[in-house]
């Protein structure tokens, strides 16, 4: 073993991590090396100097009340999550039909409470003009509104924060999304910890109530990832569409299937479940030589998963 | 019955005697990571909170969960980093690849005995540096240190090495200068 060999176990030889056999290696050349030996004093006295200077850390303690803090925040969050459990458990499980992983309400009770809402809204709209709060913008008023509601108030956790209150575009005339994003683990318990949950709360202003309210699990966006199935039907859906054949029968090629925000109003419907089926055409190999950071031309099929439809053709061309 | 499997049937001074006699560990690891006695404040509360609730979760001995709550006080250090500019370094830094030194500013001002420190550590990346607090601070066998680290042992040997000889040229450099 030459010097450059020894060298490289001088550092494991001084922390004591050296096998037997490879420590007496060392310590023969080290008894015959006076270069090898002044390596060792110089790297062990480095050594040294780092342990000196971690002493200063070594002195450190944490504050006395670091024990209480924990105690005090550990009892809120205890009360929190068991005070709204098995509530909001239950409702989530039983009127939101919750699917794990993935968007919660497919259930009738959204829609039909929306239709008939929209109903009643246009019957009573036609008789009489429902004044807006004078004084009061729509938005804050819609977040009153869902903030009152007693419903909503039953699935977000007493004691604690709500992180973001947020009104996402109106989709139509005095309808507003209320959103809520408060942790998982508040509602699920442990089970899903580190997530977020969305409360979203649809409001209508002008009969000031909440006309549906669903819980949307993600991460820090409500847009949620699309199962293996969601991900076929969407591209059965979109084959299933003339527009869609058309293209296809062009060479272009189905590249990817996407999961699109909820929240945009793609159109007046009420689809929360939104899937976007991008096409992209052949390449043209003169293009691609004069230009290679030139697009393909493309399509996003923006798909209605509940309803089974396509719900617009986005075209970008390069 | 050890302290872990006291906790875990439910013993709440189980937890109080697991909080005092692993807290000054998991602060002062913060402390040397974040240079901030406040942030290392943070992190011990966010450690035992995460202990906390993963009761039901966690699987081992007391060896096991020391390693766990190293592994635990890093993880949360590295994530504080991507939303506290003042962490020494962050998750980037602490792959195998595409690191840089860590630039030295005066954003760790409540440390009042920083600066020993971070001279001493001003060479090293974030990989390099945690390593030799494992090492120096903790005296922790390589083994331990690449379980927590979740590395080859050959390459805690090589980390620690580089680091060495590189805070060996500073010292020898800055003597020189003084």
């Amino acid at each position: 073993m030459d010097c450059k060999d020894v060298g490289e176990l001088l550092i494991s030889y001084l922390d004591g991590e050296l096998v037997k056999e490879e420590k007496e290696t060392v310590e023969l050349h080290l008894s015959a090396c006076p270069l090898c030996r002044r390596e060792l004093e110089s790297l062990s006295a480095t050594q040294n100097q780092l342990r000196q200077s971690f002493a200063v850390a070594a002195s450190k303690a944490p504050s006395p009340r670091a024990w209480t803090r924990l105690q005090q925040r550990l009892a809120a969050e205890e009360q929190s999550r068991i005070a709204v459990f098995n509530l909001a458990k239950s409702k989530l499980r039983s009127e939101i039909n919750v699917v794990k992983g993935g968007l919660v309400s497919r259930q009738p009770v959204w829609k039909s409470a929306l239709a008939g809402a929209l109903a009643v809204a246009l019957i009573v709209g036609l008789v009489l003009i429902i004044p807006p709060f004078i004084g009061q913008p729509e938005e804050v008023l819609a977040a009153e509104i869902a903030q009152n509601d007693t419903q909503v108030q039953d699935l977000l956790p007493e004691g604690t924060v709500v992180r973001v209150t947020k009104i996402v575009n109106p989709r139509q005339g005095g309808i507003f999304h209320v959103l809520f994003l408060i942790p998982a683990e508040s509602i699920w318990g442990s089970e899903d910890r580190g997530e977020a949950v969305t409360i979203d709360a649809l409001v209508n202003v002008r009969e000031r109530k909440v006309i549906g309210l669903r819980a949307i699990r993600s991460e820090e966006t409500p847009i949620t990832p699309l199962s293996v199935a969601e991900r076929e039907k969407a591209i059965e859906i979109a084959r299933a569409d003339s527009r869609v054949q058309e293209i296809l029968g062009d060479g272009t090629e189905i590249c990817k299937v996407i999961p699109l925000p909820f929240s945009l109003p793609l159109d007046s419907s009420l689809t929360v479940k939104v899937a976007g089926v991008v096409l992209i055409a052949p390449s043209l190999d003169s293009q691609a030589k004069r230009a290679p950071g030139l697009r393909n031309q493309r399509w996003t099929v923006v798909i209605d998963l509940d309803e089974g439809k396509v719900l617009r053709l986005i075209e970008a061309t390069p | 019955m050890d302290l872990i499997q006291q906790w875990q049937s439910g013993d709440s001074r189980a937890f109080d005697a697991l909080f005092h006699q692993y807290k000054d560990m998991v602060f002062r690891t913060a402390l040397l990571m974040a240079g901030d006695a406040y942030q290392a404040e943070d992190v011990l509360q966010e450690a035992f909170v995460k202990v906390y609730k993963s009761k039901d979760k966690f699987e081992g001995d007391e060896s096991s969960f020391r390693r766990w709550l190293y592994r635990i006080t890093i993880n949360i250090c590295i994530d504080g980093r991507r939303r506290k500019p003042t962490l020494l370094f962050s998750l980037e830094e602490v792959g195998e690849d595409g690191f840089e030194p860590v630039e030295t500013g005066s954003t760790c001002a409540k440390f009042e005995d920083r600066d020993a420190i971070w001279q001493a550590m001003r060479p090293l990346d974030g990989k390099h540096r945690l390593v030799v607090i494992l090492k120096y601070f903790h005296e922790l066998p390589y083994e331990e240190i690449a379980q927590i680290l979740d590395i080859p042992v050959g390459t805690v040997k090589s980390r620690l090495n580089t680091a060495i000889r590189t805070l060996r040229r500073v010292l020898v450099n800055e003597e020189g200068r003084g």
